[in-house]
C-alpha cells in the first residue's frame, strides 16, 4: 500500500472520528510522524470539521458563561480543601521545664539546640526520602523509555512492510470458534515471502505451535512456524501461489496436514 | 446576565490559550468560551436536537476541558478538534444514556430551535434537521453518512449493517463527503 491507498483508505476520518483500532491508531501515529504527506492530510481533515464546526455555530444563551465558569470555581473550592499537616514539635513543653530549672539560660539553648535538631533530623530524612523518590521515578522512565523504544521499532518494522508496494496483504479473520482472533499476512509479490504478523492471535499453549498454511489449487501447503520473534519481521516461506491463508495450532514442530479443527483465522488472497 | 467588562480582548494563539489553561487562568477561561463556545454549542445542538439539553451538556463539556487539558496531547491532533470531540462524545453517551431514552418518550417532539439565522432556511420534511445550507448542498448520501458518523454516534460498523454497503467502502465514503464538505466549506466562507 503506498501512501496515497493509505490515505484515501479513509483511515484519518476513521481516526479523527475516534473509530480507528489501537492498532490502526497506532500505525497512523506513527506514520504521521514519519510522512509529511499523511500528515498533512490529517491536519486537513481536522480542518475540515473544525470549519464546518465554526459554520454552523449557534450563540448560547447569555448568562452560559457565567455558570460554567462558577461551575468551575465550585469544583475547585472542593478540590482545594486537603487536609492540613501537623507539625509535631512540641513547643508547649520546653516552656515547663525552663519554669522548673528558673531562668538559667543552657537550658534554653539546649533546647533549642535539640528542637533545631529535630527539625534538621526530619528535614535530612524528608530530602532522603525525597531523593530516592526521584530515583525510583528516573528508573520508572527508564524502562518505560525501553518498551516505549521497543514498541517504537515494532511499530517501525510494521510500517516498512506495510509501505513497501510489492507487500501484498492478507487480512486473516477468525473462525467461527475464533471470530474475535485476526492475523495479517505479508505477501512478497517479488520474492513470493510470505511474513505473518499474529501478534493479536491468544498465546500458544506449552508444547504447541501456530501453523501458516497457503490454499494452493485447493490443498493446504505448510508455509511454515510462527514464533513471536519472527513476526512481522522474518519470512516463514516462500510460496509462488495460494488462493488463501489459514493458520491453525499444531503441535511444536508442526503438521504435515492441517488440523482442521484448531483453525483459528483465514482470509483469501 | 452579568456583563464581564474587564475582560481584556487581548487574541491568543492556540499554544498559549493552552498554556494559560494549563495554568488554570481566568483569562483562559474566557478566551475558551469567547472563541469556542458557539462552535460546541452548535455541535452538540445538533446532536442532542434541544436547547435545553444542550445547556446541560454544554456546561459539563467545558468544565471536561478545564479538568483535562493536562491530557490534551498536541502529537494526537489539533486542540480544536480535540474540544469538537470532546463536546461530540458527551453528546452522544448523552443520547445513548438510558435516561435521555426514557425521557424522550414523554416528549415525542423535538424542541429543535428554529430562530437563528442559519437554520432558517432548512428543509423541515427532511431527517436532517438542524443542519444549515452547508450540508444540504452535500449529495443525500454523503449528507447521510456525515449524519450517521458525526452526529449520531454510529460506528463504521453500525452504517455498514444500515446502509449494507462493507465497511471498507464506509471509509472511502466517509473521506469522500469530507472532501466534498472541504471544498463547500471552502467557498461558504
Amino acid at each position: 500500500m503506498n501512501t496515497k491507498e493509505y490515505i484515501s483508505s479513509g483511515i484519518i476520518e476513521s481516526y479523527i472520528l475516534g473509530f480507528a483500532s489501537p492498532e490502526e491508531a497506532g500505525i497512523l501515529e506513527c506514520v504521521m510522524k514519519n510522512n509529511a504527506e499523511v500528515k498533512a492530510a490529517f491536519e486537513e481533515a481536522q480542518k475540515t470539521l473544525e470549519d464546518l464546526a465554526t459554520a454552523q455555530a449557534v450563540t448560547p444563551p447569555n448568562d452560559l458563561k457565567s455558570k460554567i465558569w462558577s461551575k468551575i470555581q465550585q469544583e475547585e473550592i472542593v478540590e482545594e480543601v486537603k487536609p492540613v499537616v501537623s507539625t509535631d514539635i512540641p513547643a508547649a513543653k520546653p516552656q515547663e521545664e525552663i519554669r522548673i530549672q528558673g531562668n538559667s539560660n543552657w537550658k534554653v539553648y539546649s533546647m533549642a539546640a535539640s528542637v533545631l535538631f529535630l527539625v534538621s533530623v526530619a528535614g535530612n530524612l524528608f530530602w532522603m526520602n525525597k531523593q530516592s523518590e526521584t530515583k525510583q521515578e528516573i528508573a520508572k522512565m527508564q524502562t518505560e523509555k525501553k518498551s516505549q523504544d521497543l514498541a517504537m521499532q515494532k511499530m517501525n518494522q510494521k510500517m516498512n512492510m506495510v509501505s513497501n508496494p510489492d507487500m501484498k496483504m492478507v487480512m486473516l479473520k477468525g473462525v467461527e470458534k475464533h471470530t474475535d482472533s485476526k492475523a495479517m499476512v505479508f505477501w512478497d509479490k517479488n520474492t513470493k515471502e510470505v511474513y505473518l504478523n499474529a501478534e493479536s492471535l491468544p498465546k500458544a499453549p506449552e508444547g504447541m505451535q501456530y501453523q501458516l498454511w497457503a490454499i494452493a489449487d485447493g490443498k493446504p501447503v505448510s508455509a511454515g512456524m510462527y514464533t513471536e520473534d519472527k513476526d512481522s519481521k522474518v519470512a516463514l516461506a516462500n510460496i509462488p501461489n495460494a488462493q488463501a491463508f489459514a493458520i491453525t495450532l499444531e503441535k511444536q514442530g508442526g503438521s504435515s496436514v492441517p488440523t482442521m479443527e484448531n483453525m483459528y483465522v483465514m482470509g483469501t488472497t | 446576565m452579568k456583563r464581564k467588562t474587564f475582560v481584556i480582548k487581548t487574541n491568543y494563539s492556540e499554544e498559549q490559550l493552552i498554556v494559560l489553561l494549563k495554568e488554570k487562568n481566568e483569562t483562559g477561561f474566557h478566551h475558551l468560551y469567547d472563541n469556542y463556545s458557539g462552535a460546541l454549542y452548535g455541535v452538540i445542538l445538533r446532536i442532542v436536537q434541544s436547547k435545553e439539553y444542550t445547556e446541560e451538556i454544554i456546561q459539563d463539556v467545558f468544565v471536561k476541558i478545564w479538568n483535562s487539558i493536562q491530557q490534551y496531547d498536541s502529537s494526537k491532533g489539533r486542540f480544536y478538534t480535540w474540544m469538537i470531540n470532546i463536546a461530540r462524545n458527551t453528546a452522544i453517551d448523552y443520547l445513548k444514556s438510558k435516561s435521555f431514552q426514557n425521557e424522550l418518550k414523554n416528549q415525542p417532539l423535538p424542541d429543535f430551535v428554529y430562530n437563528t439565522t442559519e437554520l432558517s432556511t432548512t428543509n423541515n420534511s427532511s431527517d436532517y434537521i438542524g443542519f444549515n445550507n452547508v450540508l444540504e448542498s452535500l449529495e443525500a448520501d454523503k449528507q447521510e453518512l456525515i449524519n450517521l458518523a458525526y452526529y449520531q454516534g454510529y460506528t463504521q460498523n453500525e452504517i455498514s449493517d444500515k446502509l449494507k454497503i462493507p465497511l471498507g467502502t464506509v471509509k472511502t465514503k466517509m473521506r469522500n463527503a469530507l472532501m466534498k464538505l472541504k471544498d463547500l466549506l471552502k467557498d461558504y466562507q
